[in-house]
């Protein structure tokens, strides 16, 4: 799996699948301060992107690999 | 080749030959719908299909034709003749092009001229047609609209804020160094996900991706109603790929992106603080003076010296930037660096919209002209600049910058700086008198510390339709209203395409090889040949083995054997049956166009053509009816003038009729021209020596017609020589004379020709009797048989040199079979010292051939001969018999 | 890590043809001779990145195959590809609607087969 669940944060390494989407929705909810880290972050399927932006909550970290990066950015409000 | 490109190369002439046929039918009825939605189903077909090939000629052609289909169906261009010429002229480079990669299996590189020449005549087409509704910004500069139903880029303007500036700074040194540029919106499905799309993957493997950013469709649901496997992200891309790559990296998915290509002005978008508004008029004009006399260097040390004052992030240092890359890239580009400048005075951005549509990529100062300058008037005389769309352009960005919302500090500054402009545009349409009631609303406007009451004065003064803003409204209107019956047309084809599926569920019939044809043809004749040897096999049971019964049994299942191979050689022959529209189908267009060259008014009428025949007949008689038709088109038909003058209709009539006379097909080819003169065809034919003296005086005027058809008579008065050929009606004559066919040619002067063939329904079955000669046996095709005799030696007679007897009354030459073939043999005479003789029809005059004796006659699938044999012209082909050996067929025409 | 891409197609001559040039570029291939094959090695274990499948096949053809095995936990968002030969888009459409990413016509060659999947598998 590409997403590890912590107790304060979701760590993304590699590429999110879809079915991991679901997951990462429940994590969000049972979580409501969570943290989202990409910055191992190297693809994820869309499902999980549509629920990071849903869930309207700043990354914690972003993407090293730019070109996502510059993806994520435009999509979801970066902050610390 | 592959089995798609044969199904292509197959399809393809079906659609051809349809668009051909659809065209026709549009001449006479310029108004049906269907016709067009069905024309533009068949261009639209071949186009698609020609697109899994790698066969860039072809596509682009048949694109352009697509795209004028397009607009025919949706009303935007009218059907014309000229329409129907170059879409023809179209089809026929298409054909070529089928024909060169069935032959060579690609196409030939030298045809890309021949197509870009095609395509753009078409494209004119739309052109002219729509030019009264100028395209959107850019979409004029590169490429045609990405898809039928792409919308125009409207958005793109405000889209394109959210690039950053070195993005777009970038995408714009690529694009004078001439990449494409390319905007492509992206809207997955729904459902996508559950197609195994990843849209986010896709989007980011972008060809020429230079930029990307993704958005929700619609505002994100609570987390805990969130389906997240709905996909309502939408993809917005910057791409520097040509159109075709995208395209083709998109091709699963095309109905959810639109790509649109992106004139690179549209990149220069100055971002940043205003810094309390327009306050740069004094560097503006130091700028502008610089720019217009040409010197690059001030000009870019000015701007430079600005620039580093300049906090980076205000509005100027942005537009510095720009200037400066501008200046950099392009120093000739006057007009977009006047352009950067002068949005300096009112910090709104440049106005390329205008600036693209009307200027194009050239250097425009005219329209940065026509903007006063009350304080300082550094630009040229106003009086200078032309009254049309430039003012008109102003006016619209005016109304622009007027309708942005009111609550920013600097709107007193805009106000005044769009009256500056609207006072300097009232001079320029001379209406001066304007002015002070457009001063009042600047007034008024500034009290109210809102833009309404100069914009309603704006609205009310210009006439809306005048102004380019309000063209563009209703360009978009429209556009809306092509998008909206996009979809039905849509619909409609794509049931089109449903019902035409239906109909495969039960096939009325099907498509078979011909080559698959051929071998049951071939089959058969096996079939009959083997069937033959069982009465052979019945004597043997009798006379060697001497057992009847058996015999009597071979027989009785002989019978059985030969009624059905009997019934299926008939089946495989109606398999073969195909009707005459296959060639008369190339008539309308022939006379269409040989017509029209010639200046003449012709009606073909064409009738009988579900009359059928053989298919190798039926092609053969392809190229003789083509010659008949150009000779009457060209030598029969008179001009409209000439018709008139002697009493008849303006417009020729030709009349191509198709019967069938029990097992002939007759075909007559009528027209109401000239006809032929006896008198002339006499003299020439006497000059040419193709007849005597003694028979120049006896021929009668029929025959006289028919000499037309002999050998060695090529004049200019019956030649076509519009082909610029020069073929003689001998060659349709040995054309017809081939598939066993007959031509005869009436002719009455002034009143019309009236030539008919008889051609076999099937050329499978020869009827043949079978002679002996020198202990061999020939065939001798019926048809040509008129009687066998038996004459007593007595009574054959020789004149000079010539053997001739008389037969009821007739002289009749004779000739031996023997010395026909070169055999040094005289020919056996039967116990009453009689000698067979055939009596033969050639050309008309019987001939005898005599020979030892006859035999039967017999049904045969005659063979043409084929590898070195194939040069033996005495022979027509062979056959095998029922006992297996060779039957030679002798083509009496070509021996005598 | 390798991906897994599972090519399932009647024939012998194209799943050798793909086996080859699919392992040629570093891919991991699973063969199935038809849907129903297919279906269970996937429900023994294996488990595609990508699959690969023909339209016109016995027992189980390809449309059936793809609506199967979307029902299938973990393979909802799997790319397949549809091998045809259609050119026609209303069959390629088709094959849309039962769950395919996008189609391959026959005959594929090798670069195209690998862009294409290149385009569909992230990470390929």
């Amino acid at each position: 799996m590409a997403i590890t669940f912590k107790k304060d944060r979701a760590v993304f390494t590699d590429m999110a699948g879809g079915e991991e989407a679901e997951s990462l929705l429940e994590w969000l909810q049972k979580y409501p301060k969570g943290k989202i880290d990409l910055s191992e972050c190297t693809h994820m399927q869309p499902a999980n992107l549509q629920v990071l932006m849903a869930a309207k909550r700043p990354l914690h970290a972003r993407p090293k690999d730019r070109l996502l990066a510059a993806w994520i950015d435009t999509a979801i409000k970066s902050g610390k | 080749m592959t089995p798609l490109l044969e199904q292509f190369l197959s399809e393809s002439r079906e659609s051809l030959q349809g668009i051909g046929e659809k065209l026709m039918q549009l001449e006479k009825e310029p108004n049906s719908s269907d016709l067009m939605i069905e024309l533009f189903r068949l261009v639209h077909t071949l186009k698609g299909n020609s697109g899994l090939f790698d066969m860039p000629e072809l596509t682009r052609v048949l694109h352009a034709g697509e795209d004028l289909m397009d607009a025919v169906r949706n009303g935007a261009v009218a059907y014309s003749p000229l329409l129907a010429d170059r879409l023809l002229d179209a089809m026929d480079f298409v054909g070529m092009l089928c024909d060169e990669i069935e032959a060579d299996g690609s196409i030939h590189s030298r045809h890309i001229n021949n197509s870009v020449h095609l395509a753009d005549a078409l494209r004119q087409l739309i052109d002219v047609n729509s030019a009264h509704s100028p395209a959107p910004a850019c979409i004029a500069a590169e490429q045609p609209p990405a898809s039928a139903e792409g919308a125009p880029p409207t958005q793109q303007q405000f889209s394109l804020d959210d690039l950053p500036e070195d993005i777009r700074m970038g995408a714009y040194r690529s694009a004078v160094k001439g990449a494409p540029l390319h905007w492509l919106a992206y809207s997955p499905d729904e459902e996508c996900f559950f197609q195994g799309d990843d849209p986010f993957h896709q989007a980011r493997q972008t060809p020429g991706i230079q930029w990307g950013s993704i958005t929700a469709r619609r505002a994100w649901p609570k987390l805990s109603e969130l389906d997240p496997y709905c996909c309502i992200l939408d993809f917005t891309v910057l791409s520097s790929a040509p159109h075709d790559e995208l395209e083709e990296y998109y091709r699963y998915v095309p109905n959810q992106v639109r790509i649109d290509p992106l004139c690179r002005q549209l990149l220069i978008l100055p971002q940043g603080d205003p810094n309390g508004g327009p306050v740069y008029e004094d560097f503006v004009a130091d700028a502008l003076s610089l720019l217009l006399s040409g010197d690059i260097a001030g000009l870019t040390r000015a701007a430079r010296s600005m620039l580093e004052l300049s906090n980076p992030d205000l509005w100027i240092s942005s537009a510095l930037r720009w200037l400066l890359l501008v200046i950099e890239l392009e120093p000739d580009n006057i007009g977009i660096q006047e352009v950067i400048l002068l949005s300096l005075r009112t910090l709104t951005q440049p106005a390329w919209h205008e600036f693209t549509t009307h200027g194009g990529d050239t250097v425009h100062p005219v329209a940065a002209a026509a903007v006063p300058c009350a304080t300082e008037p550094v630009m040229p005389e106003p009086a200078a600049a032309p009254h049309g769309p430039e003012v008109a352009a102003l006016i619209a960005a005016q109304r622009a910058i007027l309708s942005l919302p009111d609550g920013v500090a600097w709107l007193s500054g805009r106000i005044r700086a769009a009256a500056a402009t609207l006072s300097g545009c009232l001079h320029a349409v001379g209406s001066a008198a304007g002015i002070a009631e457009m001063e009042a609303s600047r007034d008024a406007a500034l009290e109210k510390g809102s833009s309404a009451p100069l914009l309603s004065w704006l609205n009310g003064f210009f006439e809306p339709e005048l102004s380019s803003e309000q063209t563009e409204h209703t360009d978009q209107s429209d556009e809306t209203a092509a998008t909206i019956s996009a979809p039905q047309q849509t619909d409609a084809a794509v049931k089109f395409g449903r019902r035409t599926e239906d109909a495969y569920s039960g096939p009325k019939s099907i498509k078979v090889d011909q080559a698959k044809i051929d071998h049951l043809m071939n089959l058969i004749g096996e079939m009959v040949v083997a069937k033959n040897a069982l009465p052979y096999l019945a004597g043997r049971a009798e006379t060697v083995f001497g057992v009847r019964d058996l015999s009597r049994e071979i027989k009785a299942q002989y019978a059985v054997i030969n009624r059905i191979a009997e019934e299926m050689q008939d089946s495989i022959m109606q398999v073969r049956m195909m009707p005459v529209s296959f060639v008369f189908q190339r008539f309308p267009r022939l006379v269409r166009d040989t017509s029209n060259k010639l200046e003449k008014e012709v009606n073909l009428i064409l009738e009988g053509e579900d009359t059928e025949a053989d298919k190798n007949v039926i092609e053969s008689l392809g190229d003789p009816l083509m010659h008949i038709v150009r000779n009457s088109l060209d030598h029969g038909i008179e001009t409209p003038a000439v018709r008139r003058a002697l009493g008849k209709p303006a417009a020729g009539t030709i009349v191509i009729r198709a019967t069938q006379e029990s097992d002939r097909v007759i075909i007559e080819i009528r027209d109401d021209g000239k006809g032929i003169d006896p008198d002339v065809i006499k003299r020439k034919a006497f000059e040419k020596g193709v007849i005597d003296q003694e028979r120049l005086e006896r021929i009668t005027d029929q025959e006289a017609v028919n000499l037309v058809f002999a050998a060695g008579f090529s004049t200019a008065e019956v030649v076509s020589d519009l082909s610029g050929r020069g073929v003689g009606m001998d060659v349709v004559r040995t054309a017809v004379e081939k598939v066993n066919g007959t031509i005869n040619l009436e002719s009455e002067k002034g009143q019309g020709t009236r030539i008919s063939l008889s051609v076999p329904l099937s050329m499978a079955i020869t009827n043949v009797m079978i002679v002996e000669s020198n202990q061999q046996i020939f065939g001798i095709p019926m048809e040509t048989v008129l009687e066998t005799v038996r004459i007593p030696r007595a009574d054959i007679h020789t004149i000079k040199k010539n053997q001739t007897t008389v037969l009821r009354g007739r002289i009749v030459p004779l000739k031996t079979l023997n010395s026909l073939l070169g055999l040094d043999v005289p020919p056996k005479a039967n116990e009453e010292d009689e000698l067979a003789v055939l009596i033969v029809n050639l050309q008309g005059e019987p001939v005898g051939i005599v020979v030892d004796d006859f035999r039967e006659t017999v049904d045969i699938i005659l063979k043409p001969m084929t590898g070195v044999l194939a040069g033996l012209s005495a022979y027509s082909g062979s056959a095998l018999l029922g006992d297996g050996s060779v039957l030679m067929v002798l083509d009496i025409k070509e021996i005598i | 890590m390798a991906k897994t891409i599972m090519v399932v197609d009647d024939s012998a001559t194209m799943r050798m043809s793909l086996k080859s040039g699919l392992e040629l570029s570093g891919f991991k291939v699973e063969c199935a001779g038809d849907g129903l094959l297919a279906l269970n090695q996937i429900k023994s274990g294996v488990k595609p990145d990508l699959i690969i499948a023909d339209i016109n096949m016995p027992n189980m053809g390809g449309l059936e195959f793809m609506k199967a095995l979307r029902a299938l936990p973990g393979f909802r968002f799997t790319p397949i590809l549809a091998l045809t030969t259609e050119s026609k888009q209303e069959k390629k459409d088709e094959a849309k609607k039962y769950g395919a990413t996008g189609w391959l016509v026959k005959p594929v060659t090798g670069p195209d087969l690998v862009k294409v999947i290149k385009q569909v598998l992230p990470g390929a």
